[in-house]
């Protein structure tokens, strides 16, 4: 029983002290040893925020769209794509384009639309996806890298004093000229229940509008 | 004296300012075999070089998951964040980038996205921007337009949401909130004009995890336009979207 008291007596005894003798050793080499942690190093680290991201694609667009029954006029808009994977991006597009004449204006005379109800103005929301990267080479030292996407989303447009929701599928090319620098071709078909000026009797018949455009975007 | 001081700042801020010019990228030690290079930002592109263990890239640029790196020699390539996770920082610790996940998506700020469904027969489009306060409690603003046969709709409104179990996968909630309608009468009916109107609703959602920084939300409203007649328009309304979070 004594011996056992003895030996907690002596390893309490031996836990309160030897910390203190190790501190007291530690100070006398404290000059030539360096610390553990030198507070003066800079952590330098590797943050995805220091690298340039380039995720993000804007740009404008020009190009023909064929407004069905108005004949086919320029377009142009803005998109902007942010690209999640390298296999899918969402896009979003501005548009607009002035509808010509159709058929009956040209033969007969009369005026089906006037002043603003000419101007089609479309927005949509795009999932697209890049199908079949690749590579084009122009001479013997350029190669540029290329995708081949399609894409198709939802959205509106305000034609014929009318708003139309919209159905678009499409598919392009994507020319990459420099890292944040690219050049498409796009074709696209925007669908839509024809307006009620051409479709008096509300069919609910869709029309089917072509356009066919160039963009430049820059990535960053 | 006071001279001689300025020029040696001057001096000094100069040298700074170049050393900081020469460390503009930063480099990472490879400590595999090798590490793959290849000529565009995906897997199918061509492998055309590859770095050896010791030797150190810069990386220049980021596009989706691939890096665009430089090797001492001035050779440019990409890599993958796969093989740029196994190579080492200037502190000597492994590379390892942030990876959303659920736990992000638990603890979001910032939600966008977009709607698409049906109000009372008319399709409805919708984009929404969301900011939470808390894990449980946000505040969304909802732009939508409701296109229908005889008329279309503008909508913006604002609601209050609460999930009461933000750490599901799939995390219901429910919503309260007010805003406008305008009412346009297609062009055939010359007749009628345009109206605006103020709308309150109540709901229930759900929003599910997908993966990286994406979910799906569905959502049943029920929507009661306060016009000048006697009665109120109820307007029921459901809606699929898909969100990402910030």
């Amino acid at each position: 029983m004594d011996n056992r008291l003895l030996r907690l007596f002596l390893s309490v005894a031996t836990a309160c002290f030897l910390p203190a003798a190790a501190t007291f050793a530690a100070e006398g080499d404290i000059v030539e040893e360096a610390p553990v942690i030198d507070p003066s190093v800079v952590r330098l680290g590797l943050k995805e925020a220091d690298i340039d991201s380039m995720d993000i694609e804007v740009g404008g667009y020009v190009g023909y769209m064929s407004v069905e029954n108005f004949g086919t006029d320029a377009v142009y808009g803005l998109r902007g794509a942010w690209h999640v994977t390298e296999d899918l991006f969402i896009e979003a597009q501005y548009g607009m384009t002035s509808a010509g004449k159709t058929s009956y204006e040209d033969l007969a005379p009369a005026t089906l639309l006037t002043g603003d109800d000419r101007d089609l103005i479309y927005y949509n929301l795009s999932m697209g996806f890049n199908a079949l990267p690749g590579e084009v080479f122009i001479g013997e030292n350029n190669a540029f890298n290329t995708d081949i996407y399609f894409l198709a989303g939802a959205g509106t447009t305000e034609f014929a004093g009318d708003r139309e929701f919209t159905i678009n599928i499409g598919a392009g090319v994507r020319f990459i000229a420099l890292d944040w620098l690219a050049i498409h071709l796009m074709m696209q078909d925007l669908i839509f229940e024809k307006p009620a000026i051409i479709d008096p009797a509300d069919s609910g018949e869709a029309s089917h509008n072509m356009q066919y455009t160039t963009s430049v975007t820059v990535f960053f | 004296m006071f001279a001689r001081i300025l020029i040696v700042i001057a001096l000094a801020s100069s040298f700074g300012a170049g050393n900081a010019l020469a460390t503009d990228y930063p480099s990472v030690e490879v400590v595999d075999a090798y590490l793959d290079m290849r000529t565009g930002p995906g897997r199918g592109y061509p492998r055309v070089q590859i770095v050896e263990r010791g030797d150190y890239i810069e990386i220049m640029a980021q596009k989706t998951d691939w890096f665009r790196v430089r090797t001492k020699k001035g050779f440019e390539g990409w890599v993958s964040r796969e093989d740029m996770e196994r190579t080492l920082d200037p502190d000597g610790d492994q590379v390892a980038f942030d990876k959303v996940g659920q736990d992000e998506f638990a603890h979001r700020r910032w939600e966008a996205g977009v709607k698409l469904g049906d109000f009372e027969g008319n399709t409805m489009i919708a984009g929404l921007l969301g900011y939470y306060f808390t894990q449980n409690l946000s505040a969304e603003l909802t732009l939508a337009e409701a296109l229908g046969s005889y008329s279309d709709g503008q909508l913006v409104n604002i609601s209050l949401t609460h999930q009461p179990w933000p750490h599901w996968r799939v995390s219901p909630y429910f919503t309260v909130g007010g805003g406008a309608i305008k009412i346009q009468p297609e062009a055939r009916f010359v007749q009628t004009r345009d109206r605006t109107d103020q709308t309150v609703h109540a709901g229930l959602g759900a929003r599910a995890y997908i993966t990286r920084q994406f979910m799906l939300r569905g959502e049943y409203r029920s929507n009661a336009v306060l016009t000048d007649v006697d009665d109120n328009l109820e307007i029921e309304e459901w809606t699929i979207g898909f969100s990402a979070f910030f």
